[in-house]
């Protein structure tokens, strides 16, 4: 019989710095590229924590942010990015757009899902012939 | 008949860009007689106004008369008269989103011995230079757009122009929104500049770009001029008067006036901030 060690995944976080990622902190494209390459971390590693340092960064758009970080906290929802993503080391000035961003982004979708259940919503889609959703 | 290089002028001068040397622009007299307005009359009209602000026009003459297809117009930023006050600019196509970075590197480094001197903090040009940029890489669906920011004049008032010749706001609106399609230009760039309105579907736009700037511009005590085929909003003192326009922008043209001693000073920053939410 072999001697099968389960493998532990460590509980400690996993940390990435951004500055060595890229230097484009403006851009949307960029932002989206760094959004999918910590969406694959967690991918890799889900349920554990994932540690996001914005270290010597002094200047970040909405855009950026928006393809970062929004990105993430669309696809994971809040309660995932409150609990394993954690962003640190930021200026404060960063943390203040960032933190607004997200704070936007979920009160938008608040009152969106808000509105989607009070109204009637009308999904206009072309039927085809053959009883298909055409394209 | 207009006294003055106006922002139409300019704007239809920035789409036809060419190339320049030192402060002398190039660019194609054919293209910008026209997407010029007929409100702004004849090509004798526009060489008189061009004469009376110093700008030289060089062409070929056919006959003895001259060749208007093939005049190529020198634009000397040198100019008698300044009513934009491009007397040192910074000039910058737009063409793709990679080049954000370095662009808005070039725009840090024009402006630094003006706010370093002052010890003012750049990130608030930056961020609106950023926006505007990307709307004109993502939105104006046009092959480039061009920016013009000037130097601050002697009470540190800066002007930045960004210009495309692309599809128009209002006209981005009518194919997202339909049900806004026979709404006037002016009333659906109201619209667009609002929180949340966005023609795009992806997640880095979230449509807050234009109402971050419009705000930010404010609290700056600024002016915004957002113009877009025959629409314009002008955004100053948190009030946003509206205005139809007699002529087609053909495109969107943007002017931003604020003073930079409005910036924040800048301090040394400490990155010791966890996000909270």
């Amino acid at each position: 019989m072999t001697n099968s060690t389960p493998i532990s995944i460590s509980e400690m976080a996993q940390s990435v710095t951004l500055i060595d990622w890229t230097s484009d902190f403006l851009s949307g494209e960029s932002g989206l590229r760094v959004g999918k390459r910590l969406d694959n971390l967690i991918l890799k590693r889900h349920h554990q924590p994932l540690d996001v340092s914005l270290q010597g960064i002094n200047n970040v758009s909405p855009s950026f942010i928006n393809g970062a970080f929004v990105y993430l906290l669309e696809l994971y929802g809040e309660d995932y990015f409150r609990q394993f993503v954690k962003i640190k080391n930021a200026s404060q000035r960063v943390a203040q757009s960032i933190s607004e961003s997200l704070k936007g982004f979920l009160s938008y979708r608040k009152e969106f899902y808000k509105k989607f259940s009070t109204n009637t919503i009308y999904l206009i889609g072309r039927w085809q012939s053959n009883g298909s959703n055409g394209p | 008949m207009p006294s003055q290089i106006d922002n139409l002028f300019v704007h239809s001068i920035l789409s036809n860009l060419e190339t320049w040397v030192g402060t002398t622009l190039v660019f194609n007299w054919q293209k910008v007689v026209e997407i010029l307005p007929e409100a702004h009359c004849s090509i004798l009209h526009l060489r008189d106004l061009l004469d009376e602000n110093g700008v030289t026009l060089e062409h070929e003459e056919q006959n003895g008369k001259p060749a208007f297809a093939q005049f190529t117009l020198i634009f000397d930023l040198n100019l008698a008269e300044k009513p934009i006050e491009i007397d040192r600019v910074y000039i910058s196509p737009v063409k793709t989103e990679s080049r954000l970075a370095a662009d808005s590197e070039a725009l840090k480094k024009f402006f630094k011995p003006q706010l370093s001197s002052q010890n003012l903090d750049v990130s608030a040009i930056n961020a609106l230079f950023s926006e505007l940029y990307m709307n004109i890489c993502q939105h104006a669906k046009a092959k480039n757009g061009y920016i013009f920011a000037t130097h601050p004049d002697e009470d540190g008032n800066v002007t930045f122009y960004f210009s495309d010749p692309g599809v128009g706001i209002s006209q981005n609106i009518r194919q997202f929104y339909r049900d806004k399609e026979d709404e006037p230009d002016e009333k659906l760039i109201e619209f667009a500049t609002q929180d949340r309105i966005s023609t795009k579907s992806q997640t880095q736009n979230q449509g807050s770009g234009l109402a971050t700037i419009l705000s930010s511009i404010n609290e700056m005590d600024g002016r915004v001029e957002t113009c877009s085929l025959r629409g314009c909003l002008i955004s100053e003192s948190n009030n946003k008067p509206l205005k139809s326009l007699s002529y087609n922008h053909k495109g969107t043209f943007i002017t931003l006036k604020f003073n930079i001693n409005r910036l924040e000073k800048l301090s040394d920053d400490e990155f010791n901030t966890d996000i909270d939410f």
